[in-house]
């Protein structure tokens, strides 16, 4: 879905720094039980909040085992991992062909996707929704395959009454990604009143009509947006999407 | 020839006799339109920067393999353009050609070919080749033992080298040369991680036999009984269970940073060899100084580089770190420098340090104020995946990112900074030795495909040694650092590969010490001692060396925590004890930098002459107010100090510095 050419401008890092730290609170960071083993002997168990437990010398890793000890050690996940099996999972995932003939994103997801496919030796239980750069890819893949077209600019901005407090324009071409910036690509007459509905048409207007696409855009004040970035999995609730077709 | 060379702890000295500071910016000339070189120039300039510094992209010029593009087609690609208007706007120029440059370009510099030849890249422990898994497209990791990676990349310096050549200072602007860069395994400390590509495993055998000079030796060290050195291959993981089984795996460690440094030497060769020489060569480790990246070994001539410098991109919060970067670039390089310090972040992508103008007004004076002589800000001028920086791609000024410069710029021109010396009665070492060994002692690694936490690779045997490792040595080095800025202490730092010749000078040496430590650095430490300083171990006494062998220059510790050796002594504190450490400094003559100053501040103090510099800075979200022991004259306060009679009031997060009147 990104393009390995991708322009990545005109971002306003104070409205960078506001996303990447809301982000890291909302963040996927689950109560995790690794143990470590050596087919079978166990050679470290690690809980994420307590430090080294016991969960005996040896094991026969299953999902039914994970499972107890999720229960037992009172854990959101445990990962079952032995050392041989690792190095095998690391060996299918890290596929040079792949890595040319993928973009990133798709590299990444096949990666994870192997992760759920090593039966007992490199187990992880549950398996895990797939999370990169501060995001859910799935649910992104979702939303773009779903409301918007291959080729559009989408605009996402949250505003106060004063300024945008974040903002992005995402530019598809072909279903990739090939332009990334914040509003800070408009000129400055087009980022007054934030808050309004004429302003929001405005900058779909100037994008459809920059990059000679349909535009898309979703547009809400901040306190909705950082309510959704504490809270990913409601999505963006009511909040409608506009469009302008080529302006 | 000479054209340049570096003058320790001031800057460049030119062909002419005069000492350049090295303050310089960087723009990617390849990345604005050309027509507004000349008027960026100026902008630099009028932000008091004397030098620029850019990147030559491989990747970006190569057409096809062996031919190039410099600028007959594309503008922006007319390098030897961009270099004449660097001279014509009086100028001078860091030039940084790689081969691996990062950049945030897709494939950090290098032309796609290389990136993904299978002959080229590293290989991993788990037998996979070494993939480098980042949007917007993954690619491979590079082996620095390939030979066919230095074959390709003299196609590209046969192409360069006749336009860097006739551009040395001083018939052009170029003054350094960076080999490589960010030389470090694409950011893959892990000893386990990589490389163990059949290239790089030759070179781990030719170095085992450097090391080792027969079979029967490296036999005799390991315990092991093989025929030749072709027989050993690397450790995948630690798997030891006693001491005498260390040393194997330390090796592997010791190897990974020789390859590091034997790549940056052949990179270099391979410039003199087609004559860009004269100019200083440096390399920029990407932060970290444990193995492996070993900045004191770099830095001693082997490998033909003149200084290694360390980057950073930190928020102020983490001030403690970016302040220890600076104190240990002062007492171990021979020009303080950093090659990349944060103006502005990378956009992709998103980083969770990325800072703002806020962290930049606050680390930028912090780094000076703990040594710094010299620095890069990277970036300049903003472009493609870049944000944050003084001017935008079309020139625009962003006018308090230009203002902050043009002061600070102003500060040190104003007081010939580079001049001045930090006064550091005390040096503080980390300990290679154990960091190394901590990295040896991994039974799995975390990787970028799959996170696991550092402590579940420490599945080793508590019965090795007496403390866990992985949670004492953090402890003890965290509390000493605290202890040290709490304490206002005139300080540099280093680490224990460091040469003798750095220790000297100091009152005092104090390292946190385990039971392993090299021969040659115990040896230097109790030669410090026995010169007439003070030497502070602990928690426990060195008493092993790098073979893990039974050997201590400290023996006279095991009857006394204290003992004297030859004019000066050995203070051992076997339990962390603030008193204790207190008073081991109090006799042997540390003092503040100043007297009764509040336990939140920090403080250095230079001197030049007779004359004295102090910085105050504070590191806290609330204002401090204190009294100075003596009549100070404002140097740099920004608006944000203000003097009242003796007292002094310093806002939230704000660096100041001030003149004694002599």
């Amino acid at each position: 879905m990104i393009h390995p050419d991708v322009v990545f401008e005109h971002v306003d890092i104070n409205q960078a720094r506001r996303f990447v730290d809301l982000s890291m609170l909302a963040q996927p960071n689950p109560h995790v039980l690794y143990v470590l083993h050596d087919k079978g002997k166990v050679l470290k168990a690690w809980d994420s909040r307590k430090g080294t437990v016991s969960v005996g010398s040896t094991l026969a890793p299953s999902v039914e085992l994970a499972e107890e000890l999720k229960r037992r050690h009172w854990v959101e996940e445990v990962q079952l991992i032995d050392r041989e099996s690792y190095y095998e999972y690391l060996r299918r995932a890290l596929d040079l062909k792949k890595a040319r003939e993928l973009n990133g994103y798709d590299f990444k997801d096949r990666a994870k996707d192997l992760k759920a496919a090593q039966g007992g030796g490199f187990l992880i239980h549950p398996p895990r929704e797939k999370y990169d750069y501060y995001h859910y890819t799935d649910r992104t893949r979702g939303f773009v395959s779903q409301k918007l077209s291959p080729d559009c600019v989408f605009l996402l901005g949250a505003y106060t009454s004063e300024e945008w407090w974040v903002s992005v324009m995402t530019v598809f071409s072909g279903g990739q990604v090939v332009y990334l910036s914040t509003f800070e690509y408009f000129p400055a007459e087009k980022l007054a009143s934030p808050a309004s509905s004429q302003a929001h048409e405005g900058l779909m207007k100037a994008a459809s009509s920059a990059f000679k696409k349909p535009a898309r855009g979703m547009f809400l004040p901040r306190e909705a947006f950082e309510d959704f970035a504490k809270n990913q999995w409601r999505g963006l609730g009511q909040t409608p999407l506009l469009s302008v077709e080529n302006a | 020839m000479s054209r340049v060379s570096v003058q320790p702890q001031r800057g460049l000295n030119l062909s002419n006799g005069r000492v350049q500071p090295w303050i310089s910016g960087t723009f990617h000339y390849w990345r604005s339109d050309p027509q507004l070189w000349p008027d960026i120039l100026s902008n630099t300039k009028a932000m008091g920067f004397e030098m620029v510094e850019t990147y030559i992209p491989w990747g970006v010029h190569e057409v096809e393999r062996g031919r190039f593009e410099f600028g007959e087609k594309e503008p922006r690609k007319n390098l030897e353009k961009f270099i004449q208007l660097v001279h014509q706007a009086d100028l001078k120029l860091v030039v940084r050609p790689g081969p691996h440059i990062n950049a945030e370009l897709t494939y950090f510099g290098y032309p796609p070919r290389i990136v993904y030849d299978p002959d080229i890249v590293a290989g991993e422990a788990s037998g996979a080749l070494s993939v480098h898994d980042a949007a917007p497209k993954a690619f491979g990791n590079l082996s620095y033992a390939s030979t066919k990676l230095y074959r390709e990349t003299a196609l590209w310096f046969d192409a360069l080298a006749p336009i860097l050549k006739r551009n040395l200072h001083p018939e052009g602007p170029i003054v350094a040369l960076q080999v490589d860069n960010e030389t470090g395994y694409y950011f893959r400390p892990g000893a386990y991680l990589m490389d163990y590509s059949p290239d790089s495993i030759r070179w781990y055998r030719t170095f085992l036999e450097r090391r080792y000079g027969t079979v029967q030796a490296l036999n005799d060290t390991y315990g092991s009984g093989h025929s030749s050195f072709d027989e050993i291959t690397p450790p995948r993981f630690f798997a030891g269970e006693t001491l005498k089984d260390l040393p194997y795996y330390l090796d592997w460690s010791r190897y990974k940073e020789w390859q590091i440094n034997e790549s940056l030497r052949i990179i270099g060769g391979m410039w003199r060899e087609r004559g860009v020489d004269g100019i200083p060569f440096f390399q920029n480790f990407y932060g970290p100084t444990d193995s492996p990246y070993n900045t004191n070994e770099a830095e001693q001539g082997a490998y033909g580089l003149d200084v290694v410098g360390l980057d950073d991109y930190q928020r102020k919060e983490v001030f403690r770190t970016t302040a220890r970067k600076a104190a240990y670039l002062a007492g171990s390089s021979r020009l303080p420098l950093i090659p990349e310090f944060g103006s502005g972040c990378w956009s992709l992508p998103l980083w969770e340090n990325t800072m703002t103008l806020e962290d930049q007004r606050f680390t930028t004076p912090l780094l000076f104020m703990f040594g710094l002589k010299a620095v890069n800000y990277y970036m300049l001028v903003e472009r493609d995946r870049w944000m944050g920086s003084p001017l935008t791609s079309e020139n625009k000024i962003r006018h308090a990112y230009f203002d902050f410069y043009r002061h600070w710029n102003a500060f040190l021109r104003k007081t010939g900074f580079h001049e001045w010396d930090l006064q550091s009665d005390l040096l503080i070492l980390a300990n290679y030795d154990t960091e190394r060994l901590l990295k040896s002692l991994k039974a799995v690694e975390s990787h970028p495909v799959h996170f696991l936490p550092e402590e579940l690779g420490y599945a080793w045997s508590p019965s090795l040694f007496h403390y866990r490792l992985e949670e004492e040595h953090p402890r003890w080095s965290g509390n000493q650092w605290a202890y040290a800025l709490k304490r206002h202490l005139p300080l540099r730092c280093s680490d224990t590969a460091a040469s003798f010749e750095k220790l000297r000078g100091h009152k005092a040496a104090w390292v946190v010490t385990f039971e392993m430590m090299e021969k040659k650095a115990q040896e230097n430490l109790r030669r410090f001692a026995e010169e007439g300083g003070t030497l502070i171990l602990g928690p426990l006494a060195p008493s092993l060396d790098e073979h893990a062998r039974a050997f201590s220059c400290f023996k006279e510790l095991e009857k006394a925590p204290q003992a004297r050796l030859g004019r000066g002594k050995a203070v051992w504190i076997s339990q962390w004890n603030e008193a204790t450490v207190e008073n081991a400094l109090q006799e042997a003559g540390i003092r503040p930098v100043m007297d009764s100053l509040p336990g939140d501040l920090l403080a250095t103090r230079f001197t030049r002459g007779e004359k004295e510099l102090f910085f105050f800075a504070n590191p806290t979200g609330r204002s401090v107010e204190f009294k100075a022991d003596r009549k100070l004259m404002p140097l740099y306060v920004g608006s944000d100090a203000r003097q009242s009679g003796d007292s002094l009031l310093l806002h939230p997060w704000s660096v100041t510095a001030w003149e004694a009147p002599s």
